[in-house]
């Protein structure tokens, strides 16, 4: 036995090392870095000629004082330039055939263009184990699987060479990243980005209220028209409900036209109420947080109360709302915290989310109200959101709520369009009002900005900025940049306003060269800083129907008697089809052993590619005769690794990607649907694309670093970070380290 | 009822206002703790300490005959049911230094409040006025019979232009944003009335902190007594700052739970008056 002193002694020190465990396991791990930083700023979207033409202005002195140490290069985007395959080729050093990303959007070979087969490529929910369901409730069973979001991204991203290096890397805002990657030795923390979905598990639904919806008008791409209801007997109040997310622990059972069973969570609400003043364009918007609603006041059946939706029998007065704001017509709110509750006394706490709120229109007869698709609470998110999962919480209580989904910058609803109750077009945003949500994103990405420079020590810094990207899609128009005649018309606006609402892509290409300013005045001009973007842009004109197009020149064969227009699922006869198209830039041939209904034989493969990239690219566009397509790939020829055609894991490759010229995108058939033809003016805001061929709309990289490569490429990023901590390239990258390899021209004069 | 209160409030002034620039947690603690040993006294001097002693000597002698007399049944049972009687009466014993304590430590948590729990208008931030009205001067209003406006000093900026009301015009609500901290006088104009309310702004709070000026209820008035209380005739039932009442204080200490300023006051009166409790010779 141990004397009682003896005990003392040898607890104590035991006490003391658990202590020191607990502390030491509190903090950052020891970083191997040795001081080494290097700084990347993702500007996505940015155009090299667009920056080039604003540096000879004088416009973006901090670009130029960059790159007068190292230099301005055009990089070499992905094939095809879409976010989700560019950003995935910065992440992993390798092209689509590596990390498995073609497209915005694949497709299930085995369903080919069912209405189910297209899915969003950067991730995917597995259905967890069906709940057991008790009197239209689901009853949690602790070894029953949840549903889970999966990144579907292959490869290895090169942060993983980086941790295993001990070398810390923070990544504020990741596109193409969600559900974020796990760091296992705590040397990486991320906040995804792109991909990142509302609560809803959408990629942003936003919420347009009014009494003024026709009843007959759908919901918008993208969005909710929702009716608000008008309360008896007072102008100018309404109630609506702000829609949630499904119920977890509520069950609706239904049968699909097969007699299947299946089962839906109802979607969780908060009820809410508007009230405008009677003559002044303002008005109060309350609700509560804790359930409350649907108490107090009765309806007077008798008297109408006010013009629109129908009347509210059962409606709470505001007073017992204890959330309130007031809002002045064309007001955007700050964020406001929402919580949906499952039950009445609802013992979890509910689900926390956050929303803006616009008032549009402060009519007493017509109100208008937009919301924000809803985001996580930083503070508490319901999902994990960043790595670690706590990291967005440390970053939401330093500075505040902010957009935790990814497309941030609500572009849908700068496109919406509902029908109103006289039978008229009634339009969500207008440009300015898209500028403005455009700009809170990115006030807000500053604030994050602030926040990394503020925390950063050493190691890898990668801020990321979308607002270059998705203002530019909406707002870029300028025949001088290039691809376009120079008396081309925007396809909704006035040379004049064109003018002017390009100006406000050039004034956030300002405000990204005032961040780079700062971040070279924190870190100091001997620090590396890479600014890069994954690709340019161009102007977006013609709207292409792929499909219509291999209809047309006979890939495509309808069932006898059926009419080409409608889901090529139902209309298409597969035995005579041969190739289709699903998303933005890829065709599909049907071929046999891969595809469910194949037709297409192995040795006929060559041939028939050949003959279809040839007729792309002779095609010519009815209206003008100027060609549509400027470059077909072959993925077989461009892609390698196991995602390749061949490679084990190639079922969701496309087998061609079509490169278009200026001007040409692909907006109609993305889901395997044909229209009237195959070519279409666009008459949408969205009046800018890249989703062209990869070599008119190359990125950007401005660096204070000399690069002895002629032709940069996005996949020479992360093997030249990589190097620059003293980690080799790893076998499966393709890309080449930008700072220490010779061009090929140097190579030859040496 | 506003002469008491304003009386307590320059006298509590008198307490606090020394301790203005100290850390939260140093004149929290500080007062916590003097009160805790306060109130140990309080209990000493006005409660029946000989028949709580008695009390408890009763208990002690009744767990003592349960843990002898386990074995039997009858024994063990009516210790149990003595230990029992003697805890109420102890309850009861307590009522009387309770009662003496409420008042001063109720009227001690309302001065508290205006300084750890309610927090100013962050200096840039939009703050929401709102003017409680009488039903009378809502119909008033709503005939077109009078009108409300808002008074803003300099240094407020008024960004509502004209006033949200309610339907039945009780209720008109303005928005307004101070960049710099002070406390500013916002005049309502109702009609042919008027009323100022005190607008806080800035980054913590050195002197109380009123979210509202009311006449509304007993209660009401009882819990904010910073600023005097409009005429019971008024048309005004209250003005009310809404940031200010939703908004707390930061923690006085950055730990869950503890820092929140009551448990922290609770915990700290506590531990003062256990401490002080065997010197005293207190029996609780």
């Amino acid at each position: 036995m141990i004397p009682r002193r003896s005990r003392c002694l040898t607890v104590f020190p035991v006490l003391l090392g658990a202590l020191a465990l607990v502390v030491g396991g509190c903090g950052e791990p020891k970083s191997k870095a040795g001081g080494k930083r290097l700084v990347v700023l993702g500007f996505d979207g940015m155009d090299p000629r667009a920056l080039q033409r604003m540096m000879d202005q004088g416009r973006m002195p901090n670009f130029k004082r960059l790159i007068e140490k190292g230099g301005l290069w055009n990089l070499g985007t992905s094939i095809p330039p879409q976010s989700p395959v560019a950003w995935s080729n910065f992440i992993t050093g390798c092209d689509p055939g590596e990390h498995g990303i073609f497209d915005f959007i694949h497709r299930d070979p085995e369903q080919q263009t069912d209405p189910t087969s297209p899915f969003f490529s950067a991730n995917k929910t597995e259905p967890g184990d069906e709940p057991c369901v008790l009197f239209e409730h689901a009853i949690p069973l602790p070894w029953q699987n949840p549903p889970e979001v999966i990144l579907t991204r292959g490869g290895t991203p090169f942060w993983e060479y980086l941790e295993a290096a001990k070398v810390p890397s923070r990544f504020y805002r990741l596109p193409a990243n969600y559900p974020p990657t796990p760091s296992r030795a705590g040397y990486m923390k991320s906040l995804s980005d792109m991909g990142t979905p509302d609560i809803t598990g959408s990629q942003g639904t936003f919420q347009w209220f009014s009494p003024d919806f026709s009843a007959s008008s759908k919901h918008p791409s993208g969005g909710m028209a929702l009716p608000m209801t008008a309360v008896r007997g007072r102008t100018g109040v309404y109630t609506f409900e702000l829609q949630g997310t499904g119920n977890p622990i509520e069950v609706e059972t239904h049968y699909d036209a097969q007699g299947t069973r299946y089962i839906e969570h109802p979607v969780m609400t908060i009820r809410m109420m508007l009230e405008v003043d009677r003559d002044a364009p303002i008005a109060r918007l309350s609700w509560s947080n804790f359930g409350l609603g649907g108490i107090g006041y009765e309806a007077d059946e008798s008297t109408d109360g006010g013009a629109g939706g129908p009347q509210q029998p059962d409606v709470a007065d505001a007073e017992e709302y204890e959330q309130e704001l007031i809002l002045q017509e064309g007001e955007w709110s700050d964020w406001q915290h929402v919580v949906f509750r499952t039950c009445n006394l609802d013992p979890s706490g509910g689900f926390p989310a956050i929303a803006r709120f616009w008032l549009k229109k402060a009519d007493p007869q017509f109100p208008e109200l937009y919301v924000t698709p809803l985001n996580f609470d930083p503070e508490k998110p319901m999902a994990t959101v960043s790595t670690p999962s706590d990291f967005v919480t440390d970053i939401g209580r330093k500075i505040g709520p902010f957009y935790t989904q990814g497309f941030a910058e609500d572009f849908k609803a700068f496109d919406a369009e509902v029908t109103d109750v006289m039978g008229d077009e009634k339009r969500l945003f207008d440009a300015e009002t898209y500028r403005i949500q455009s700009q809170i994103v990115l006030n807000e990405r500053i604030r994050i900005l602030d926040y990394a420079l503020e925390h950063y020590e050493d190691g890898l810094l990668f801020v990321y900025f979308s607002s270059t990207d998705l203002v530019a899609h909406m707002m870029w128009w300028d025949p001088e940049l290039g691809g376009l005649p120079l008396d081309a018309r925007h396809p909704t606006r006035s040379p004049e306003e064109a003018k002017k609402y390009h100006r406000v892509v050039e004034g956030i290409y300002e405000q990204c060269d005032q961040q780079l300013g700062k971040v070279m005045k924190k870190v100091g001009e001997d620090t590396p800083i890479i600014t890069m973007s994954d690709h340019g842009f161009g102007p977006f004109q013609r709207k292409v129907n792929l499909n219509r197009w291999l209809y047309d020149n006979g890939y495509i064969v309808l069932k006898p008697g059926e009419r080409p227009s409608g889901s090529l699922a139902t209309i298409a006869d597969w035995s005579k089809t041969k190739a289709y198209s699903i998303g933005l830039n890829g065709i599909y041939l049907n071929m046999v052993g891969r595809e469910r209904d194949g037709s297409v034989k192995p040795e006929e493969r060559d041939a028939l590619l050949a003959e279809v990239s040839e007729k792309l690219l002779a095609s010519r566009d009815p209206d003008g005769g100027r060609p549509v397509v400027r470059r077909v790939y072959r993925t077989d020829e461009v892609y390698h690794g196991p995602y390749a055609p061949g490679g084990k894991l190639s079922q969701h490759t496309p087998d061609l990607i079509v490169g278009y010229e200026y001007g040409y995108i692909t907006r109609q058939g993305t889901m395997g649907t044909l229209t009237s033809r195959w070519l279409t003016d666009n008459r949408n805001q969205w009046s800018a694309d890249h989703c062209i061929a990869a070599e008119l709309v190359p990125g950007t990289l401005a660096t204070n670093v000399k690069i002895h490569l002629d032709d940069p490429d996005l996949t020479d990023l992360a093997p030249t970070i990589l190097k620059y901590f003293g980690v080799d390239k790893p076998a499966q990258m393709r890309g080449r380290d930008l700072w220490t390899t010779p061009s090929a021209r140097t190579a030859s004069r040496e | 009822m506003w002469t008491i209160n304003n009386a307590l409030s320059s006298l509590f002034d008198l307490v606090f206002d020394p301790m203005a620039s100290w850390p939260a947690w140093l004149s929290l603690g500080l007062i916590s703790a003097v009160t805790g040993v306060v109130l140990l006294l309080a209990y000493r001097y006005t409660s029946n300490q000989d028949a709580i002693g008695r009390a408890r000597d009763d208990i002690k002698a009744n767990m003592l005959a349960m843990k002898l007399y386990k074995d039997s049944l009858m024994v063990a049972m009516g210790a149990q049911f003595r230990v029992a009687w003697s805890s109420f009466k102890i309850l009861l014993l307590s009522i009387p230094p309770l009662m003496v304590a409420l008042i001063p430590v109720g009227a001690l948590f309302v001065q508290m409040t205006g300084r750890y729990q309610f927090a100013p208008v962050p200096p840039g931030k939009t703050a929401t006025v709102q003017a409680f009205m009488t039903e009378e001067f809502g119909a008033r209003e709503v005939a077109g019979q009078a009108r409300f406006e808002l008074a803003v000093p300099e240094g407020v900026e008024l960004l509502t232009a004209r006033p949200w009301r309610k339907h039945d015009s009780t209720l008109a609500c303005w928005k307004v944003r101070a960049d710099k901290p002070g406390l500013y006088d916002l005049t309502v104009r109702a009609g042919d009335e008027s009323l100022t309310k005190l607008l806080p702004v800035g980054d913590g709070a050195s002197q109380p902190v009123s979210p509202l000026r009311t006449r509304y209820s007993f209660w009401e008035k009882l819990g904010f007594p910073w600023e005097e209380y409009p005429p019971q005739e008024s048309s005004f039932r209250a003005i009310q700052i809404r940031e200010v009442i939703e908004t707390a204080m930061p923690d006085v200490l950055p730990v869950p739970v503890l820092g929140n300023w009551i448990v922290y006051f609770l915990v700290v009166s506590m531990a003062f008056a256990l401490v002080f409790k065997p010197i005293f010779k207190v029996r609780i």
